[in-house]
């Protein structure tokens, strides 16, 4: 049994080995051959095809001959080494590279000096409003008016009466006598009287009496007894806890702070969390770096701004508080960048709660641009 | 019982006076730590022609303006079909809510005006318009009519600095490689042109090949590497008069990679011998030669600091080439690139002194880079085919350099990108152009 299975096995395996690597040791597919075909000529036959090759040149058919071409003479093509070199487009090259072997000097010798010796400060011009309007030259024309003349005033509307609303009053204090009213009970809300000792108590789980606490153990007297002298002696300060004197300094400490007045304290809501942060990302959004020098980008500036209450910066507010970080240079590019970002973002007003206003009203802006810096 | 009922209403009385007192009135103040990053809208109206004979290059000098300032990639130039208002006399108050309203936020106004000796007058003023105020004063540019160009910069200059805060970089030049021909016969020629490509004049022929031109510290003379006597040497040119010299002194042996020192009095520079090549310093004024490096491996590149105290150069001392600095003097060396892969070289020090900028290759591509004198901070700020040595403008925020594409028809050209790695140009050359050198601002 075993060596029939192990028969069969063999065999099989030796078919899969077969099958498997006997295209590796089958031999390479025969080169295909390539027929030409001929044809067998007698010796007489050849004669005749070679014979008009030997002989002197005649006409053997009666066909004309073709008109000769007459073709130019070909000339031997220059070898690669000696073509012309493929001239890149350059205007300045277009004379032999030898042209220039004493290059123009007096080209040379612009006269750079006239320049910057003479440069003279000018005077400012005569400063423009700056808050004006744009003006009105070029502005795109207007759609043509139906009406060349402006419409007159319509007549007002019938008035009608503003509504009237009630206002809560108080009552007026009157002078009349008030009746003395006799005090007395509320009407029946039950129908039978329970009394408190009637009161069922049995499924109540409130404690009937509460365990009053143990009373302190009176101090040895040992303790009084065995006290050193000098401590019966000693200034009652030395006695004090020093908790108890911390507190005493807290409420000193309290008591001599000066008392927050009413004015000063910021009227409305203060400012969320959400609402500052789109306070930042506005300004941000202006704030930029990219012509800023490496100086500028070393400096954290903090620029103070006055706000008016419909949100614009006020523009002549706006003030270098502290500049850190760089040099004075540094610091004014940073301070113009940041003044042009508050500008310009709060042109159109800043989305802040008028309500808050008094919140807002004075603004200082950290501009740090470490994040900024080139990496 | 009743020292406890003290000690709270203590307690009370202490917090609710602490509360009181954060709660007084004073500024909100908020924080700002995130801005936006981009190009600074400005209005700049033709500059107005005082005479009708400076009409014309009152309008090319307002173009200069703008493209100096367009070219930064810091600047945005706000069309003139948007103005609202028109400037008609340079001294007319300027209307600040009329460029509000189309949010330029720095305006630039100017004349142009010939005068009767044949002299050009340039005025300019900068305005900052949110501020509704003049920026910085106005200013009076005196010229001959073919310095034009540079009155332009040096107006836009001006305006870069009063801005930005950083030096201008716009009335400066480049002294580049011109090259023209196959790539397998290039022929190359000393070249000189504004930094915006303009006025580009050849130095040398092309009957030697031309390598490396470098910038004295005030732009009189370049120093650059000729094969003129058959093998490299360092050649000194002076740019007015375009006479240029081979250093005295050196031994017949290959030198190459000069750079002045900041005092413009001594060079830096490489010279093999015996295949080996170490940095020598040269004094231009004893013709004295100093060895400073003395090591069995390559050592090229050399840059000064710009306080002259130390150099940066590239070393394949540890294998790879690397990034080292050394005092000036010479003497030990300590290693700053820091990569653990690919190959750092022609390290140049920025005109700061903040930053080294330098080629990285890797893997198969090139970059320009930038990092720390100290070798912290690398940035890569581009990438190609090939990217190569970079040169700082003279405000250190700009560095140019050759980039060449791939291929049998592969051609250099000369490009120029911040240091944030934004505002990736290409430089105006009439031809194929390599090596460029950025001079000072011109005096």
């Amino acid at each position: 049994m075993r060596r029939s299975l192990y028969a069969s096995a063999g065999m099989h395996i030796g078919l899969i080995v077969w099958v498997a690597i006997g295209g590796i040791v089958r031999e390479s597919d025969p080169v295909e051959f390539q027929v030409t075909g001929v044809s067998i000529i007698s010796t007489s036959e050849f004669d005749a095809m070679t014979r008009p090759q030997t002989a002197p040149a005649a006409p053997v058919t009666d066909t004309p001959a073709a008109p000769e071409v007459t073709s130019p003479t070909p000339t031997p093509r220059p070898p690669e080494a000696e073509a012309p070199a493929p001239e890149v487009a350059q205007p300045a090259e277009t004379a032999p590279p030898e042209a220039e072997a004493t290059p123009d000097v007096a080209d040379l010798q612009t006269p750079q000096a006239e320049v910057t010796d003479d440069i003279a400060a000018l005077p400012s011009p005569p400063q423009g409003d700056p808050t004006a309007a744009p003006s009105a030259t070029p502005t795109p024309q207007e759609a043509p008016r139906v009406a060349p003349t402006p419409a007159p005033v319509p007549e007002p509307e019938v008035e009608t009466a503003p509504d009237v609303v009630e206002q809560p009053t108080t009552p007026e204090p009157s002078d009349a006598p008030v009746e003395e009213v006799t005090p007395s009970a509320p009407e029946e809300a039950t129908t039978e009287i329970v009394t408190e000792a009637e009161e069922p108590s049995a499924g109540s789980i409130a404690p009937q009496a509460s365990v009053r606490p143990t009373a302190r153990p009176d101090r040895p007297a040992s303790v009084e007894t065995a006290a050193p002298a000098p401590a019966e002696t000693a200034p009652p300060v030395a006695e004090e806890d020093p908790l108890a004197a911390a507190i005493a300094d807290a409420v000193a400490e309290a008591a001599s702070a000066p008392a927050p007045t009413g004015p000063a304290q910021p009227a409305g809501p203060p400012l969320t969390a959400g609402q500052r942060d789109g306070f930042r990302i506005a300004v941000q959004q202006c704030w930029n770096v990219g012509s800023l020098s490496s100086d500028a980008l070393q400096t954290t500036v903090v620029v103070g701004v006055d706000m008016a209450r419909d949100g614009r910066p006020e523009t002549g507010s706006i003030r270098l508080i502290e500049a850190t970080g760089g040099t004075n240079s540094g610091a004014n590019q940073a301070f113009e960048a940041a003044r042009r970002a508050i500008i310009r973002c709060g042109a159109n007003g800043f989305d802040l709660p008028e309500e808050s206003y008094d919140h807002w009203r004075s603004v200082e802006m950290v501009f740090n641009p470490e994040g900024m810096r080139l990496r | 019982m009743i020292r406890f009922l003290i000690t709270c209403l203590a307690v009370g009385l202490a917090l609710a006076t602490s509360a009181m007192a954060q709660s007084s009135p004073g500024p909100l103040r908020i924080e700002i730590t995130e801005g936006v990053i981009e190009p600074l809208p400005f209005a700049a109206p033709v500059f107005i022609a005082e005479n009708a004979a400076a009409a014309d290059v009152a309008q090319d000098i307002t173009r200069v303006i703008s493209a100096d300032l367009r070219g930064t990639g810091l600047f945005r130039e706000i069309p003139s079909s948007a103005y609202i208002s028109t400037i008609t006399s340079f001294d007319s108050p300027v209307q600040y809510a009329d460029w509000k309203a189309i949010n330029a936020q720095a305006l630039i106004t100017g004349s142009v005006e010939q005068t009767a000796n044949g002299q050009l007058v340039v005025r300019f003023r900068l305005f900052d318009v949110f501020a509704d105020q003049q920026l910085g004063e106005g200013l009076q540019f005196v010229g001959s009519p073919d310095s034009w160009r540079r009155m332009a910069h040096n107006v836009a200059d001006q305006v870069y600095e009063r801005i930005t805060g950083e030096g201008g970089y716009f009335d400066t030049r480049v002294a580049f490689i011109s090259e023209t021909g196959p790539k397998n016969a290039r022929l190359k020629r000393l070249a000189i042109m504004d930094y915006d490509g303009a006025n580009v004049q050849y130095l040398t022929d092309s009957r030697n090949i031309v390598l490396a031109p470098r910038f004295s510290p005030n732009g009189d003379r370049v120093i650059f590497t000729s094969y003129e006597s058959g093998f490299p040497r360092v050649y000194l040119l002076d740019v007015a008069t375009v006479q240029r010299r081979q250093l005295e002194g050196l031994p017949d042996t290959m030198s190459f990679a000069p750079r002045f020192s900041p005092d413009g009095n001594r060079i830096v520079y490489s010279e093999e011998s015996g295949g080996n090549t170490d940095i020598y310093l040269y004094d231009l004024n004893t013709g004295q030669r100093t060895r400073l490096t003395e090591a069995p491996s390559i050592e090229t590149a050399p840059s000064f600091s710009p306080d002259g105290s130390q150099i940066v150069f590239e070393s394949d001392r540890s294998g790879r080439q690397q990034i080292y600095v050394m005092p000036a003097s010479g003497g030990e060396a300590r290693r700053i690139s820091q990569g653990q892969v690919g190959r750092y070289g022609t390290p140049v020090w920025s005109p700061r002194g903040d930053l080294i900028a330098f080629t990285f290759q890797n893997a198969g591509r090139f970059h320009i880079g930038v990092m720390r004198t100290d070798g912290s901070e690398e940035r890569l700020l581009t990438a190609s085919f090939l990217d190569e040595g970079p040169t700082w403008a003279p405000n250190g925020r700009v560095i140019m350099f050759t980039r060449e594409t791939a291929g049998a028809d592969g051609a250099p050209a000369l490009y120029s990108v911040d240091i944030s790695g934004r505002n990736l140009q290409r430089v105006a050359t009439p031809g194929m152009a390599s090596d460029p050198a950025w001079s000072p601002l011109l005096p």
